[in-house]
């Protein structure tokens, strides 16, 4: 079959300050195709899709689309052109109705004078979500009345409303449950039938295994190779992705699971937040304790009453000297550390520079009387940025630009750098590449047989299970389950208590 | 990146500019020791809060009762130097500098209180306690003291002030924790800082400044009437802002900003008064500045941005 080339990247570049997060890419992409594009956090991925649908401008290079030059200035334009995006967070407007968010930005084709002819409006979106399959959604709703699911099918519908001629479907299919995902799969395939094509973004190597029949792998901005789909395969997509062959086993190998005797903090009868009840537990020297659940069993409530930074409605933290936590500022005087999940919100402050960030815990132990020598700030950071294998220029640059793994590791070495006995983990690999994901399981590792002690609140069960000596499961506030380190552990007998 | 290079380099360039384009076009007239003199003395009660509120700028911060907390200081100290001497009035002024910071802080970092409304009821609660004060009779200053209004006498001032100051922003903690707060206060908390106890410390400081300013303005204007230290904040802020410290606070805060800024506005009044504008446009020229500056300087957002 002669392939027509519907989309056709040049040399495409794209910095964000010292970021390079595109590098001479040359993406061309058939009619026909449903191409998958695969690549850890940082590889481009994201970033190029972005490029091509309007979201970002790019800084060098061409981009053909139809076979005329495709610049558009922003997400309408390239809808225009016949480029249509679906992402994976939120998309849909608050306060609006199902048919306002379908026809967003594109109002005029309803207007008649100074009304908007609502019937119209609500004829033509019923059609298009009866389309999609998705006829339980009424146009004239409200969107608040729907679920996640059903919000990211009324962005399809939007999506796909153009008929677009590329339909972009960037990581999508990762927030969404099994009925949302096989939508996304059939209308996948139709657009595919109809000649036109689907660039699909995605981290489920299985997924794009069924559904493409090319694959595209990105690695540190730049294309690696393009996969056809005799070529597709899970292990060739992995070892291209990192550029070497990688063992399955990237968490701990040991399966001892043992920790020192000495409580070193104590927890008990903790109530905080909306859904944390009567919570007790102790945490050993060299132990690392895995927390897991549901994604609202209040486990990212319970990382910050452990650390002082939320009320507790009862119950208190006891540290090992007898000292209750009360506050972040006595949970760091003793030593203790805590990584958000919200990296950018609360771990960082994005403005300032690596070493303003690194060195703000230490300051207090760097100060001498009522003197602060900046060098002394920078040693210390220096010295982590060295540890940590940050990369970045030196100190002074600023946070924002750094790619997630590289602000963890700024994250990471604030509290090393303030010799943290006792470190809370809150999702620490979340948005993180393999390769400093590897890195920080290899810390957590070393850290643990210094003696020192970790809780790891953790989404992901895989990790949870790799990493952990002992893994708490809590369900609806409440402890459900303590699981020990061993061989026998599955997936399914944590999912078993987190239910 | 380009907005980091102007903050840093437009205020001076832009005060230096400014002067001799005044200079060529009055003929040299504000080149003289009389009007140098005039510049300085005006400019310094807005230079020395301008150093003195660098710590709450820094941690984004505003503090909008300054005014009247200059007029109170005037009157506390033209009633202590009346009838006691100038060594208490002055210990009263930081005083009342010191508690006044503690309300403005207290209030709205610990009863969760905007600053600028807490800092708006505030000034308005002077200004009455002053204008009843002042309602029976001028209140004026005893001769004696005319030799606190040098300019020697208030240069030594401004330059401890500057030397005291700089040196707890660059090489203290302190200066750390402000410029952080500002930047993140969430991340600061959560790295151990008492981030409440650094915000109230911030307008102490300013307090004790403002007290001591207000103590040569009253000795300046030979004693205290009901307006005393009206607009002041407004001075401030866009001192402040014009010598290049972002609204927002954080890294790009610097002690220079109330110094340079303060220049800049009275060097702008003066020179056009001595090309003969009318003075009451001063206001207006004034306005247009700030926003002109606000608008080259603050961190805008083009576009969308995909993390």
């Amino acid at each position: 079959m002669e392939k027509e080339v519907i989309l056709k990247c040049t040399k495409m570049c794209k910095s964000f300050g010292p970021t390079k997060a595109l590098v001479d890419v040359d993406l061309v992409v058939n009619r026909g195709e449903i191409r998958g594009l695969i690549g850890e956090n940082g590889s481009g991925k994201s970033t190029i899709s972005s490029i091509v649908a309007g979201v970002l401008p790019y800084d060098s290079g061409n981009i053909e689309f139809l076979g005329k030059p495709h610049k558009p200035a922003d997400m309408l334009e390239a809808q225009q052109a016949g480029i249509s995006m679906v992402v994976q967070e939120a998309g849909t407007i608050q306060n609006l109705t199902v048919m306002a968010n379908i026809f967003v930005g594109k109002e005029e084709r309803f207007s008649r004078g100074l009304f908007l002819d609502k019937k119209a409006m609500k004829k033509e979106a019923q059609q298009i979500l009866d389309e999609i399959g998705a006829s339980h959604i009424r146009a004239d709703d409200s969107i608040m009345r729907y679920n996640f699911e059903d919000r990211k099918l009324v962005e399809i519908a939007r999506a796909l409303y153009e008929k677009p001629e590329l339909l972009i479907v960037d990581e999508t299919t990762t927030a969404l449950p099994h009925k949302g995902r096989e939508v996304l799969y059939r209308l996948m395939k139709k657009q595919a039938k109809e000649n036109r094509a689907v660039l699909f973004i995605s981290h489920d190597m299985d997924e794009l295994m069924d559904n493409c029949n090319a694959i595209t792998v990105l690695r540190d901005g730049r294309l690696i190779a393009t996969l056809n789909e005799d070529e597709m395969s899970i292990p060739k997509m992995r070892s291209l992705m990192i550029g070497r062959e990688i063992s399955d086993e990237y968490y701990r190998t040991d399966l001892d699971g043992s920790f020192g005797e000495e409580v070193v903090l104590k927890a008990e009868h903790l109530s905080a937040g909306e859904i944390l009840e009567d919570f007790s537990f102790e945490l050993h020297r060299g132990e690392i304790l895995g927390i897991g659940g549901l994604s609202d069993c209040g486990m990212h409530d319970l990382g910050k009453a452990v650390y002082g930074a939320v009320k507790l409605l009862t119950g208190k933290v006891i540290y090992k000297d007898g000292t209750e936590i009360k506050s972040p500022a006595a949970a760091v005087s003793k030593k203790m550390g805590y990584v958000s999940k919200n990296r950018d919100i609360e771990s960082l402050i994005l403005s300032s520079s690596i070493t303003s960030n690194v060195a703000l815990p230490s300051l207090n132990k760097l100060q001498k009387g009522v003197y602060l020598s900046a060098k002394d700030e920078e040693a210390l950071t220096n010295e982590q940025i060295k540890e940590m294998s940050i990369k970045c220029e030196n100190g002074a640059q600023t946070v924002d630009n750094l790619s997630g793994g590289n602000k963890q590791k700024v994250v990471f070495g604030k509290w090393i750098g303030n010799k943290a006995e006792i470190l809370i983990l809150d999702c620490p690999t979340r948005g993180i590449d393999i390769g400093t994901k590897v890195a920080m399981y290899k810390l957590m590792y070393r850290l643990k047989q210094e003696g020192r002690s970790i809780i790891m609140i953790s989404e992901e069960i895989p990790e949870l299970i790799g990493m952990s000596d002992r893994i708490i499961v809590i369900r609806d506030g409440k402890l459900s389950g303590i699981l020990e380190r061993s061989d026998t552990l599955n997936e399914h007998s944590v999912i078993e208590c987190m239910l | 990146m380009k907005t980091e290079k102007v903050r840093n380099f437009l205020p001076l360039a832009g005060l230096l500019i400014v002067f001799i384009a005044f200079a060529v076009l009055s003929g040299g007239r504000n080149l003289t020791s009389s009007n140098l003199q005039s510049i300085f003395n005006q400019s310094f009660f807005i230079m020395l809060a301008g150093i003195c509120a660098t710590f709450v700028y820094a941690h984004g911060g505003i503090d909008l009762s300054i005014g009247g907390l200059e007029g109170i200081c005037m009157l506390i100290a033209v009633v202590s130097m009346r009838n006691i001497g100038f060594v208490p009035a002055l210990i009263l002024v930081i005083l009342t500098g010191i508690v006044s910071g503690i309300l403005i802080g207290g209030i709205s970092v610990y009863g969760n209180i905007p600053v600028f409304i807490t800092g708006l009821s505030l000034q308005y609660i002077y200004r009455g306690i002053l204008k009843v004060a002042t309602s029976k009779a001028l209140i004026t200053v005893p001769n004696q003291y005319t030799w606190l209004d040098s300019w020697g006498v208030k240069a030594v001032v401004l330059v401890a002030a500057a030397a005291v100051v700089g040196y707890l922003f660059k090489y203290t903690k302190i200066g750390r924790y402000e410029k952080a707060i500002g930047g993140n206060a969430t991340a600061t908390t959560l790295c151990g800082v008492n981030a409440k106890k650094y915000s109230v410390l911030a307008y102490v400081i300013l307090g004790i400044g403002v007290g001591i300013a207000g103590l040569f303005a009253m000795v300046r204007a030979g004693g205290v009437n009901p307006q005393a230290g009206a607009a002041y904040e407004m001075d401030v802020l866009i001192a402040v802002v014009l010598g290049g410290m972002p609204l927002t606070g954080g890294a790009a805060a610097r002690v220079r900003c109330g110094i340079i800024g303060a220049l800049l506005i009275v060097v702008i009044e003066n020179g056009f008064v001595l090309l003969g504008a009318d003075p009451n446009l001063v206001d207006g020229i004034k306005g247009i500045i700030f926003i002109a500056t606000v608008f080259v300087t603050i961190a805008r957002r083009k576009g969308q941005v995909v993390n």
